[in-house]
């Protein structure tokens, strides 16, 4: 009987189109979108070559250290400026038209000049500060280095000789950093898990689906089956275990689907990726079931209410902005620490980013005491059901 | 003409919707808007930096924590090696600079000391980075003929402390247009709300057994009804 309830569970869940719009190919259709909303929003963000325009004058023409400075700068494949020498009508044209960040003027000072405050327009000063710094620096060595030389009473000094050493030292780059940051920094990868938590959750629609097929004050089906010689738990459980099949079915093609053509990273720690699916699906089969159970309401009203828990679920692990677990992580932890989507999320995060596995079996552990906690309260609340009026 | 006065009448049964979405809207932009500072000069931009010193009460490596400081939004309520981690990854912290232990006393004794960093790569933290370099660049160049730390430091810091004039050229007050752009992206998903909400109120109630029963057995071209209803959504649409 057991795999008989099983099979025909099946049927009735794969012949829903409804259930497998949600649950099969919604999730896929929002990876599409975020797919083409963030795909690039990361690569903007880094340091790209910077237009500039340099105007042409005597006081650049004698200024060797910055005409120097500015041709490595623009010259080698790693240049941080793009610049254009110009004169000042043809540089004020380009700011104006938005094709540079800004424009130098050589005086009796350096005079920069940009359209507004920004990212670029702070490195261009900050560049130009460092050169004044660097040329400052070369002077000082070199005036030391001929005070040593007239000391040690050799007048005859080759001054081009001291600047050139002077300038080579100022210009090698003498800091020693050590980056020991995670190579896996990308935080779009937040979506995808969210996206994940929200196939795992929704399956709670499958669950709950189920449950209602098989209770008498929800349809005729259930009037049928609850008269029936059956033993009433093997029936809840063959009819879970189908729902729990179709679940995983369609989060494993929302794995492949991501994986392969939208190249989200899940980590390379596979048991683990599919122990945190199971833990996952079976947090979104109990949910489903708890709302089944315990909500006395038509299944509109039921599928509402569990829609409205994922989707509040879903933004509060950052779905809607990745910030946002962030957020209430670092401000009201206990909430993302009872929130399924957020459990389902960290876990997929602490396999990406961290090596050791302990943030993980915390989320793990915690999605399991979350099912268990659900299916005992709900095995309560199906027991013994009888009805006086149907 | 009567589905389209229908639509407005229908429309004004949910004038309170209609009036709370739209002082949400107007909340949230006299919100923004008093927030903003007029800002027609040259602003920094400050990238948000960590520092884990560990060589803290030296010259040398206070001097190093100062400079960063005064250029960088300071991040310093971070407690652990996972909440720096947290934290750098949702990009609350561009930049992390570990300076070790005897970071000063090592300088001038004439060594170089590795410093650990963490980056996001981003421009922020490419700036932070530029920063940090250019401090250990005179650091390195001034150590090689001073014994004395606070002569040290006081080279340094009039090495650092120049600053390049910037003129800006545009009179728009980039704040205020950062906080619009900023409303309008809020205000999209207000319209939008309250645009789908209405009109899928008001057409359900068109689609309701009784009327539209009645609608179908009238006389009324369903093309023509339909062309009402468009151009009543459409300018309920225009209007909001």
């Amino acid at each position: 009987m057991f795999w008989h309830n099983f099979k025909y569970s099946l049927k009735v869940l794969f012949k829903s189109k409804v259930l497998i719009f949600w649950t099969f190919a919604f999730p896929i259709l929002m990876g599409i979108f975020f797919n083409l909303a963030f795909s690039d929003i990361e690569n903007s963000e880094k340091l790209d070559v910077i237009d500039i325009a340099v105007v042409k004058s005597d006081e650049f023409d004698k200024n060797i250290i910055f005409k120097e400075a500015f041709e490595s700068l623009s010259d080698s494949d790693d240049k941080l400026f793009d610049i254009d020498y110009t004169n000042l009508d043809k540089a004020k044209q380009l700011l104006e038209d938005d094709k540079i960040t800004g424009y130098l003027v050589f005086n009796d000072d350096i005079n920069i000049v940009v359209s507004s405050s920004g990212i670029n327009e702070t490195i261009l000063k900050y560049v130009v500060n460092e050169i004044s710094s660097n040329a400052e620096m070369i002077n000082t060595l070199a005036a030391n280095d001929i005070n040593n030389e007239i000391e040690k009473g050799n007048y005859n000094i080759n001054y081009e000789e001291i600047y050139a050493g002077a300038y080579a030292l100022v210009s090698k780059d003498t800091a020693k950093l050590h980056n020991i940051s995670n190579k896996n920094l990308s935080y779009t990868m937040i979506e995808y898990y969210t996206l994940i938590a929200m196939a795992c959750l929704y399956g709670g629609i499958l669950s709950m689906y189920i449950i209602n097929y098989k209770l008498a004050n929800m349809n005729s089906v259930g009037k049928r089956t609850a008269i029936s010689p059956v033993h009433r738990g093997q029936m809840l459980v063959s009819s879970l275990l189908a729902s729990y099949v179709v679940q995983l079915i369609c989060v494993a093609i929302l794995f492949v689907f991501t994986i392969f053509v939208l190249n989200v990273d899940y980590g390379d720690n596979l048991p683990m990726i599919i122990l945190l699916a199971l833990a996952g699906s079976l947090a979104g089969l109990s949910l489903g079931v708890i709302v089944a159970t315990l909500i006395k309401a038509n299944e509109n009203a039921k599928t509402g209410i569990l829609i409205a828990i994922t989707m509040l679920g879903c933004f509060l692990s950052g779905m809607m902005g990745i910030t946002m677990k962030y957020i209430v992580d670092t401000n009201v932890p206990l909430v993302n620490m009872i929130n399924p989507a957020s459990m389902i999320t960290d876990g997929f995060y602490a396999l990406y980013y961290y090596s050791t596995l302990d943030r993980f079996i915390f989320d793990i552990v915690s999605l399991l005491v979350f099912s268990i906690l659900l299916i005992f309260i709900s095995y309560f609340g199906l027991r013994r059901q009888k009805y006086d009026s149907i | 003409m009567t589905v389209f006065k229908s639509f407005w009448k229908v429309l004004l049964k949910y004038k309170g919707t209609i009036i709370l979405y739209s002082m949400i809207l107007i909340i949230f932009g006299a919100i923004n808007m008093s927030t903003s500072d007029s800002s027609v000069n040259f602003e920094d931009s400050k990238p948000d930096v960590l520092i884990v010193n560990e060589d803290k009460g030296n010259k040398v490596s206070d001097n190093l924590v100062k400079y960063i400081s005064d250029n960088s939004n300071i991040i310093n309520d971070l407690k652990g090696e996972d909440e720096i981690n947290d934290a750098l990854f949702y990009r609350n912290v561009n930049y992390v600079i570990y300076i070790p232990k005897d970071y000063g006393k090592d300088i001038m004794n004439g060594k170089n000391p590795e410093i650990d960093i963490k980056s996001t790569g981003d421009y922020q933290a490419s700036l932070a980075e530029m920063m940090l370099k250019r401090y250990i660049q005179v650091q390195n160049i001034y150590k090689l003929n001073i014994s004395s730390e606070d002569e040290f430091i006081k080279l340094i810091n009039n090495n650092l402390s120049k600053d390049a004039s910037v003129e800006i050229t545009s009179k728009l007050d980039t704040n205020k247009l950062s906080n619009v752009s900023t409303y309008f992206s809020f205000a999209s998903y207000s319209i939008m709300a309250v645009i789908i909400f209405i009109i899928c109120l008001v057409l359900s109630s068109f689609k309701e057994k009784t009327i539209n029963k009645r609608t179908i057995i009238s006389s009324m071209n369903y093309k023509k009804y339909n062309r009402n209803l468009l151009l009543a959504s459409f300018g309920y649409s225009f209007i909001l």
